[in-house]
């Protein structure tokens, strides 16, 4: 989208509501088969879409090793021996015309073609090195040599080309049958672990599947219940310098232009983090954790701030990336990323949707629901417009037509951790708006995690490829026998808990995660994790390194380790993600150690670039994990955040005053400001006050009289941080 | 959810989760690869 000026809109239109079905909030605990979580269940090995697939890409490759051995065996030519052993083993039509450099090359070609293939769906460089190999050796086959007679053929490698294609099937073939055994003797031990769990320990993490009423943080907390330190008062909930560190950095991402990606991971020190379409639905998430935790009273800016990042969402250097995978995946040329892509590219329209879903939970502004308001325009001119309803639609349309239960990111390969957000996504707009977007495709969604995803031992996969049934991860299988870099349980775990509750909380407890909290190292409230094992160099050879991939990470489709991420290493991301677990399954005590333990080691101070020095979505972990102290991934999915009706703060200078509490009831309403920079007195707007009633401002002790619309504007001195009680003390004089 | 009762007295067999016609398709293909190339090792050295 070409906007380029920030939105200034101060009000929340609503113009769908009366249209609208109230939001289907769920109410009870989201577990809804309790025995479900301790027991890996026992089904068939592979499921019956992947079975399908596999036998026809057998069936594919039968055909093509047929049609190899009549070439070689029925041609006369040197060129038909070329071809056929092309065939089966790329390059080696070059080694039968006697070119073993060009073997090597092909092969050199192959594996970076493997690359982009499994990485970013790119078909069309496989199949060119693979054409290309074959038209190659048919046209050398009588062809002049580099250092060899003219006409040489070495025959020897057209059964050595047999022989190792063949090996290669014989030798997965053989790993996959005796992987079963070890699988299920593996699920068969983690049966016996899940059974002998405490039952107080299953019930926790049950209970942390509860609804917010439920929840004691939330029950018993009081938006203006400050705490009183001497003269100074304290928010309800903790604010640290690393609050309003976020808070800034935060603010300064999403309220700069449209077109600007200042500050994000977003240049020459992105590695694997250059993705901003990423990006910028974490930055709306922790915008929106914010609103809701701990600052529902300051709906101005936060709203902006989260359209902004909205609206950025439509820029084109954001959704660019799918017109090139499009083109090299799918053979076609349109760059509409959503409806356009087809059953694909969840990596985009899913995890908008659920990006647009924490919008809506946090502000209940549902401006998106309308026609025509999300526009992409491409570089020609051309734009396709939607609504969160079709994009929501598109996605659950998706789901349901699945048979594997998940849909592409990339053309053709499918990654579960892709399909968490996607998932929550479409469940979110169900909740939200009262329809069936979820509901049509939950039970299928469901089935297939467990028959088509589940392997015998209970761990989920994290990739497949739609056509071939098969992960192509790192030449193999991967069914067991040589997995890829990454798999389904983390994720599943973490983004998973509204989707398949029974299967996070199992995943949780298969980790052993239950037993690891309670043994991390805590000394007074603070967690003290060790240190990086091995601080990386410095310098242009450690840049570099940061870019160069390890061989399996190669042959899975990622140019770097995804833990490689042009930061120096840090256990930033161990605490952020020890937190947010922690808060997630019920265990706020740790989490908040993990939060003082990842400030007292990590934070850059206030005037630093970004608070912790990590990637963007590290720093978005950091957030969340601290903020979700109410509200967390959960209730958002759910339309679980109520509706926040008391009174706010209308503005504040923005660029001058940090606010990171503002809360109230009852015609109160508690801050907590600082300035950005200089102190200061800084005007300050409310609204939704009492109307016509002298106030006083405890912690600094002024006093205001609101209108008669319960409106009021004071100025307000602030040197440092300072929590204000702003409550009624009587009628007006 | 998930669970396939049907599915749990075949599971402990090997081939009986339906797994037999991967088994067997991709044994096919071991066998077509791995007879060509003996077969030609076999026309190599007699030629």
């Amino acid at each position: 989208m070409s906007q380029t000026t920030i939105d200034t809109t101060p009000g929340i239109p609503d113009p769908g509501a009366a249209s609208r079905a109230a939001p289907r909030t769920t109410s009870g605990n989201l577990v809804r088969h309790p025995e479900e979580i301790t027991r890996v269940p026992d089904l068939p090995r592979w499921g019956t879409e992947r079975r399908r697939l596999m036998v026809r890409f057998g069936y594919v490759a039968i055909s093509v090793a047929l049609v190899s051995v009549a070439l070689v065996a029925l041609g006369d030519d040197r060129w038909t021996d070329a071809a056929g052993i092309s065939l089966v083993a790329p390059g080696a039509g070059f080694l039968f015309d006697g070119w073993p450099i060009l073997f090597v090359l092909t092969w050199v070609l192959f594996l970076l073609a493997w690359n982009l293939w499994v990485g970013f769906g790119s078909l069309i460089h496989l199949v060119a090195v693979y054409v290309l190999s074959i038209a190659g050796s048919i046209a050398l086959a009588d062809g002049p040599r580099l250092g060899l007679e003219s006409g040489t053929s070495w025959r020897w490698a057209i059964p050595l080309a047999y022989v190792g294609a063949g090996t290669y099937v014989i030798k997965h073939l053989w790993r996959v049958s005796r992987s079963r055994k070890a699988e299920i003797a593996t699920r068969d031990e983690r049966n016996a672990y899940l059974a002998s769990v405490d039952p107080d320990v299953v019930e926790q993490i049950i209970r942390s599947f509860d609804p917010p009423e439920q929840r004691a943080s939330v029950r018993d907390f009081d938006p203006v219940g400050v705490q009183v330190d001497g003269d100074v008062l304290r928010p309800p909930l903790p604010v640290e310098d690393a609050d309003a560190a976020l808070v800034k950095w935060l603010l300064r991402l999403s309220m700069q232009s449209i077109e600007s990606f200042e500050g994000w991971d977003w240049g020459k020190d992105a590695v694997e983090a250059g993705a901003l379409r990423y990006q910028v639905n974490e930055v709306g998430y922790c915008l929106a954790y914010f609103q809701a935790n701990y600052a529902p009273a300051y709906p101005g800016l936060l709203g902006r701030a989260q359209r902004n990042v909205i609206s950025k969402s439509q820029e084109v250097p954001v959704w660019a990336y799918w017109y090139s995978e499009e083109v090299m995946g799918n053979f076609r040329a349109n760059p509409d990323p959503i409806v356009g892509a087809g059953f694909q590219n969840i990596m985009f329209s899913g995890f908008l949707a659920k990006h647009l879903a924490h919008y809506e939970a946090a502000t209940h502004d549902h401006r998106y629901d309308e026609p025509g308001s999300l526009t992409f325009t491409w570089d020609d001119g051309r734009s396709w417009s939607y609504s969160y309803p079709e994009i929501a639609r598109h996605c659950s349309d998706a789901f349901l037509s699945s048979p594997m239960g998940m849909w592409p990111c990339e053309p053709n390969q499918i990654y579960t951790a892709c399909n968490q957000f996607g998932a929550a996504g479409v469940q979110a707009f169900g909740a939200l708006h009262g329809s069936d977007e979820w509901e049509r495709v939950s039970e299928h969604y469901r089935s297939a995690l467990d028959h088509e995803w589940m392997r015998l031992n209970g761990d989920y996969h994290g990739h497949f490829n739609r056509a071939l049934g098969l992960n192509a991860g790192a030449l193999t299988w991967n069914d067991g026998t040589g997995p890829m870099f990454m798999d389904g349980n983390q994720v599943i775990m973490a983004l998973g808990r509204t989707t398949s509750p029974e299967v996070a909380a199992r995943l949780f407890l298969i980790g052993r995660n239950a037993e690891t909290l309670r043994v991390l190292p805590v000394v007074d409230g603070v967690m003290q994790l060790p240190p990086p094992a091995q601080a990386e160099p410095e310098g242009w050879i450690a840049k570099i390194r940061t870019r160069v991939p390890t061989y399996k990470h190669f042959l899975s489709g990622a140019w770097a380790p995804l833990e490689k991420t042009g930061y120096a290493k840090s256990n930033a991301v161990m605490y952020a993600g020890i937190a947010d677990m922690a808060r997630q399954f019920g265990h706020p005590d740790i989490a908040d150690a993990a939060v003082r333990g990842l400030d007292a080691a990590n934070f850059q101070g206030l005037d630093a670039d970004r608070p912790f020095a990590a990637t963007l979505p590290v720093n978005s972990l950091a957030a969340k994990s601290r903020w979700g102290r109410l509200y967390r991934a959960d209730d958002f999915v759910c339309a679980r955040i109520p509706r926040y009706e008391g009174p706010i703060l209308e503005s504040a200078p923005e660029t001058d005053v940090i606010v990171t509490y503002a809360n109230g009831r009852d015609d109160m309403l508690c801050l907590t400001l600082e300035p950005s920079s200089a102190p200061g007195e800084f005007p300050l707007v409310f609204g939704r006050l009492a109307p016509s009633t002298r106030y006083v401002v405890e912690g600094v002790g002024s006093e205001f009289v609101t209108d008669a619309d319960g409106g009021a504007s004071v100025i307000l001195p602030l040197t440092a941080r300072t929590t204000v009680l702003i409550r009624p003390e009587g009628d007006a004089p | 959810m998930s669970s396939d009762t049907s599915a749990q007295t075949n599971v402990e067999r090997p081939g009986g989760d339906g797994s037999r016609a991967v088994f067997v398709v991709y044994g096919l293909l071991a066998v077509v690869l791995v007879a060509a190339g003996i077969l030609e090792s076999v026309q190599l050295l007699w030629s």
